[in-house]
C-alpha cells in the first residue's frame, strides 16, 4: 500500500483555490496539509496499490486550479515486486 | 502509530518541509559538505538506511534520497540538500525506485544459439568478447551513453584508446548533444555550459528554443513556475514548431515552420544592429566574427564586422516572416527583449536545437545573440545548453567517449595530447592512435554493410543504450547486420529492449543503487553515489564487465592490455597498499574501482581547466561543479560562472571576462554567422507532412526503464500520432483511428490522437519514440549535421494514409 507526498501548486484565483481545495479534500484516501506561502498545498496520497496511486494522482492533477504537482516522497515497502507485461515481440514494419 | 499512519506523517512532514521553507527560494547549505543522509528525514523514516544519489534518468541532475530495507530499495525522497531539485522530484524520479524491480529484469549472461538466446556462464561470455576482440581488433567497436557513470566510460575509454589503440568508442549522446558540444567548442574554445541553474533565480525572460522544458525538464521548471507563484515577474517565450504543455505557461508562444529557427536568430541579430542596440562594448573587447569556410568544419574563417553586418541586413522581420513563419511584429517583439539590457535574458535549449542537419550553426546562432547583444555573464543573463542523459555531460563530453577524443577535453589527433594521455596511463609513446575513430551513424553503417562492400566493423559491444530503437533510419543502420553472420553484436543492459532481442550475446548489468556510481549533469556539477543493494541474479556492474574483458585480454596476451612496464593496465590497490585482483567478481567489491579511476582520471581534468577535486569530496557534498579549486584553507571551492572574473579563479584580475580557451588565442569568443537554409528533406505532393519525433513526460528515452513502471506504463502506455484537428477534418480521422505513416525510408501504424497532448500546427504529425513496438525510426531520416554529425530526429517528410480501424 504505497504512500505519496506531493507538494501541489495551486492557482492565485481565491474562489478556485478554494474549490480545488474542497475538491481534493472530499477524497478519503488524501490528506491535506497546511497551505503554504505561494499557494502551495503538502497533500498525502495513501491508496491500496501502485495504479490506484497513479489514477489517484493523475485526478490530483487534472482537478481544477491545480498548476503543478511535484513530488516529495514516495514510500512502497510493502509493494511486491510487480509484474511487468511483457512486451510484444518487435514488430517489423518496414515493407 | 500503525505504520502506514506512521508514513503517512512521514510523507506530509516532507512535504510540508518542502513546500513549507519557500524551498525553491532558499538555495541549500552546500558547503561545507552536507551529510549524505538528510537528518530531518532520516529522523522521520528510521526505520529505512538512507543513502544519496543522483536520479538515474534525465541530465538535470536531482538528488534523491534512498531508503533501503532488507536488501531492497523501499522509500525514496526529494533531498531538500540538495541544490538543484531542492526537495522536488519528477513524476520519473518520484519512481527511480521501482525502476530496479520489473519482474523481467535480465540476470543471466545469455548467448544466441540456433536463433534463442541461452544461458551461458560469465566466464564464458567474457572469453568469447575477448577472443572476438583480438581476433579482429580493428574490427571491434563499443557503443556506450550519456547514462554510462563517469568511472565506466573511462574505463571504456583506457580500454578502447589506451589499450586496443582503437578509438571507435561513440556514445548516443552524439544523437542528442553533439551539436552543442561543436556549438560551444567552436564559439568558446572549449565544450560546456559557463553558466549553471542558477540563472533561473536571477532571470527576467527565458526564451525556450524549441525546449519542452515542462515535460522534459520538470523540476527545472517547477523552480521558474515557483518564482511566479511567489509574485515575481518572469516572462517565458516559448520557441516552439508545435504548442506544447510548456506553452500552455508561456506569455508568448512563436510557432516557427521546421528550420525556421535560423531565421529567427538572425532576425533578431538584425533588429540588434539596425536600431544600433548591440552591445558595441561586448562586442570590440570580447569577440571575434567568424564564417562557414567553404566546407563547414569546426574552425570556419574571420569575417570582419562590416561583413557581419552586410550579410545580416537582409534578415529584415518580414523577410524572416517568410521564412520562419512567425509574424514580423513577434520578430520586434523577440529581439526587443535582446535590445532591453536592463533585462536578463535567459536562453535554453535542447534536442530540438540538437537533433537539426544545422545543430552547430544554431549553437552558434544562440550563443552569438546573446553576445551581440551583451546579454552574458550576469547570473540570469546568458545561453545555456541542457542535456537529456544523467552524465551526457560528465562522461561523454567531459571523460571523452567520444570517437575524437581522449579524457579531459584532450584530441586524439593532437601529438601532444596524445603523448599527456599516454604519460598518465603510462603507456609506450606511440600507443594511442592519431586517427579520430567511427562516428555512431559511420559505426552502425559499417556494421551493417557487409566486410567485401567495406563494413570493417565486425563486432560491437553496446552499454547503457538501446540503438536498436534509438538510431535513425533503422533498416539501413541496424536491421541488416541482424542477418549477416560475421556481424557480432554484444549488448550489456538490465531489461530485454529492442537491442538485446536481437543481440548475440547479452549481458545483464547493474543498474543505479545497485553499484557505485558518479555522475555530471547540465551545469557541470559531478555527483557520487555508493551501492546500497545488490544486483539481480548475476547481473554485475558494466566498469566491472569491461576491466574483465580485458583481463582476459591480457591473459590471452593482447599486448595493448600491457602498460610500458608490461603490468596490466587497471590495477587495483586496497588501503594497505596491496594489489587486489578487481576483475575476479568475487574480489571486485574489495576496493572503491570507482574511486581509484576517478582519481586516475581527474588528473586529465586540469588540462582544459576543468579541475575535479578528490573523489572523497563528492562524497560529502549534492554534487559540486567544475572548476573546483582548492583553497589556501584546504577547502574546495566549486565555480558557478565560468570566464567570469570574480567567479572563476582562472579569469585574470580587471579582465571581466575572459575567453580563455579562446579559438584565436586572443582571450576573445568566436561570433559566427550563419545562413538560413532549407532541411535536406521537406514536404512535396508526395509526402506532404513534417514529422517531428520526440519525448513525453512519464518515459524517459526508449521506455526500457520507465515501461517496466506501472504508474508510468498505464499513464502513457503506447505510441501515438498527433495529428492536428484541422487535417483530421480534412482527412476523415476521428480520435483513436489506426492511421499509417509513410516515409520514404519506412511506414508504422499507430493511433491517431487529434491535437494529442500537444498541438502540431497544420501539414505536421508528432510521433513520440518511447514504445519499442512502434518504432518511429523506421521513418526518420539519418541526415545529419555536418560538423557535429548529430542526426536530425525532429524533421522529414511523411504522408498518412487513413486505416479506418478505430483503437
Amino acid at each position: 500500500m504505497p504512500v505519496a507526498g506531493l507538494v501541489v501548486t495551486l492557482t492565485e484565483l481565491d474562489l478556485l483555490r478554494d474549490e480545488a481545495c474542497a475538491a481534493l479534500a472530499s477524497d478519503a484516501r488524501i490528506t491535506l496539509g497546511e497551505m503554504q506561502r505561494g499557494g502551495r498545498l503538502p497533500v498525502v496520497l495513501a491508496t491500496d496499490s501502485v495504479l490506484e496511486e497513479q489514477d489517484l494522482m493523475n485526478d490530483v492533477a487534472r482537478t481544477p486550479g491545480v498548476l503543478l504537482v511535484d513530488l516529495a516522497f514516495h514510500d512502497f515497502s510493502d509493494v511486491g515486486e510487480f509484474s511487468s507485461d511483457e512486451l510484444p515481440q518487435r514488430r517489423r514494419t518496414r515493407e | 502509530m500503525e505504520r502506514r499512519d506512521f508514513l503517512k506523517a512521514s510523507a506530509l512532514a516532507t512535504a510540508t518541509a518542502v513546500a513549507g521553507r519557500r524551498v525553491l527560494a532558499q538555495v541549500p547549505p552546500s558547503a561545507p559538505g552536507p551529510q549524505a543522509v538528510d537528518p530531518a528525514l532520516a529522523a522521520r523514516v528510521g526505520d529505512v538506511t538512507w543513502g544519496k544519489a543522483p536520479c538515474r534518468f534525465c541530465g538535470t541532475g536531482c538528488h534523491v534520497q534512498v531508503g533501503v530495507r532488507g536488501g531492497r530499495v523501499v522509500t525514496v525522497a526529494g533531498d531538500q540538500l540538495a541544490p538543484v531539485n531542492r526537495g522536488l522530484l519528477c513524476v520519473k524520479g518520484y519512481h527511480v525506485g521501482l525502476a530496479l524491480y520489473g519482474s523481467d529484469r535480465l540476470t543471466r549472461p545469455m548467448l544466441k544459439r540456433n536463433g534463442r538466446h541461452v544461458p551461458i556462464s560469465w566466464e564464458e561470455a567474457v572469453d568469447i568478447i575477448a577472443r572476438r576482440v583480438i581476433a579482429k581488433p580493428r574490427g571491434f567497436a563499443f557503443y556506450g551513453s550519456g547514462q554510462w557513470t563517469i568511472p565506466e566510460g573511462y574505463a571504456a575509454q583506457k580500454f578502447m584508446k589506451g589499450g586496443l589503440s582503437n578509438n571507435h568508442i561513440d556514445p548516443n549522446a552524439r544523437l542528442c548533444m553533439a551539436s552543442a558540444v561543436t556549438g560551444y567548442t567552436s564559439t568558446f574554445g572549449v565544450d560546456e555550459p559557463y553558466n549553471c541553474f542558477d540563472d533561473l533565480e536571477h532571470t527576467d525572460v527565458v526564451i525556450l528554443w524549441g525546449n519542452n522544458m515542462a515535460e522534459m525538464h520538470p523540476v527545472l521548471f517547477s523552480r521558474l513556475m515557483d518564482r511566479r507563484s511567489r509574485g515575481e515577474r518572469v516572462t517565458l517565450v516559448d520557441l516552439t514548431t508545435r504548442r506544447t504543455r510548456t506553452s500552455a505557461f508561456a506569455d508568448h508562444v512563436m510557432v516557427f515552420k521546421p528550420h525556421g529557427d535560423l531565421a529567427l536568430a538572425n532576425g533578431i541579430a538584425h533588429l540588434l544592429i539596425a536600431n544600433n542596440t548591440w552591445d558595441r562594448a561586448f562586442v570590440e573587447r570580447y569577440v571575434n566574427f567568424r564564417k562557414d569556410s567553404e566546407r563547414p568544419d569546426l574552425n570556419g574563417q574571420a569575417m570582419t564586422f562590416e561583413e557581419y553586418r552586410r550579410r545580416i541586413a537582409r534578415y529584415t522581420p518580414e523577410y524572416v516572416e517568410t521564412l520562419s513563419g512567425v509574424p514580423a511584429a513577434e520578430v520586434r517583439r523577440l529581439a526587443g527583449f535582446f535590445a532591453d539590457r536592463n533585462l536578463k535574458v535567459l536562453s535554453l535549449w535542447c534536442m530540438g536545437v540538437n537533433q537539426h542537419t544545422r545543430g552547430t550553426a544554431m549553437n552558434r546562432l544562440i550563443h552569438a545573440v546573446h553576445m551581440l547583444s551583451g546579454h552574458f555573464g550576469r547570473p540570469g543573463d546568458g545561453p545555456q545548453s541542457l542535456t537529456g542523459q544523467p552524465s551526457a555531460c560528465g562522461t561523454a563530453r567531459e571523460v571523452g567517449t567520444i570517437a575524437h577524443l581522449l579524457p579531459g577535453g584532450l584530441l586524439v589527433a593532437n601529438a601532444d595530447h596524445r603523448h599527456k594521455a599516454e604519460e598518465i596511463w603510462n603507456l609506450p609513446a606511440g600507443r594511442i592512435n592519431a586517427t579520430p575513430g567511427y562516428h555512431t551513424v559511420q559505426m552502425w553503417k559499417k556494421f551493417s554493410t557487409a566486410a567485401a562492400q567495406g563494413g570493417d566493423i565486425d563486432t560491437i559491444w553496446v552499454q547503457v543504450t538501446n540503438p536498436g530503437q534509438s538510431l535513425p533510419n533503422l533498416a539501413e543502420l541496424f536491421d541488416p547486420s541482424r542477418t549477416m553472420a560475421d556481424k557480432f553484436l554484444i549488448v550489456s543492459d538490465v531489461y530485454p529492449t529492442a537491442t538485446t532481442r536481437q543481440a548475440d550475446l547479452i549481458l545483464p548489468s547493474a543498474m543505479w543503487v545497485e553499484k557505485n556510481g558518479m555522475t555530471g549533469n547540465s551545469e557541470r556539477r559531478t555527483q557520487q553515489w555508493f551501492k546500497m543493494v545488490d544486483p539481480p541474479g548475476e547481473a554485475r556492474a558494466d566498469v566491472w564487465q569491461t576491466i574483465a574483458v580485458a583481463r582476459r585480454l591480457f591473459d590471452l596476451g593482447h599486448p595493448g592490455m600491457r602498460d610500458k612496464d608490461g603490468e596490466f593496465i587497471f590495477r587495483f590497490r586496497n588501503p594497505a597498499g596491496a594489489a587486489v585482483p578487481s576483475w575476479e567478481y568475487p574480489r571486485f567489491h574489495e576496493v572503491n574501482v570507482d574511486a581509484q579511476l576517478f582519481e586516475e582520471y581527474r588528473r586529465f581534468s586540469r588540462f582544459k581547466h576543468k579541475n575535479l577535486a578528490p573523489y572523497e569530496q563528492y562524497v560529502s557534498h549534492r554534487g559540486m561543479r567544475w572548476p573546483v579549486i582548492e583553497q589556501p584553507d584546504g577547502s574546495w571551492r566549486e565555480t558557478r560562472y565560468r570566464f567570469v572574473e570574480g567567479e572563476d579563479p582562472n579569469v585574470e584580475a580587471g579582465k571581466r571576462i575572459q575567453f580563455y580557451h579562446s579559438v584565436t588565442h586572443d582571450d576573445r569568443a568566436s561570433l559566427w554567422f550563419h545562413e538560413h537554409e532549407n532541411p535536406p528533406e521537406m514536404p512535396d505532393a508526395q509526402y506532404p507532412f513534417w514529422l517531428c519525433t520526440g519525448r513525453v513526460l512519464e518515459h524517459w528515452h526508449s521506455g526500457s526503464m520507465t515501461m517496466r513502471v506501472p504508474q508510468l506504463r498505464r499513464a502513457m502506455p503506447n505510441a501515438y500520432v498527433e495529428v492536428n484537428r484541422e487535417d483530421a477534418e480534412r482527412l476523415g480521422i476521428r480520435d483513436g483511428d489506426t492511421i499509417t505513416l509513410e516515409s520514404r525510408r519506412g511506414r508504422l501504424s499507430l493511433p491517431a490522437w487529434i491535437d494529442g497532448r500537444a498541438s502540431p500546427p497544420p501539414g505536421s504529425v508528432f510521433v513520440p519514440w518511447f514504445d519499442e513496438r512502434l518504432l518511429i525510426n523506421q521513418l526518420t531520416l539519418d541526415a545529419h549535421d555536418p560538423i557535429s554529425k548529430q542526426p536530425d530526429y525532429k524533421k522529414c517528410a511523411v504522408r498518412i494514409v487513413p486505416a479506418g480501424t478505430r483503437r
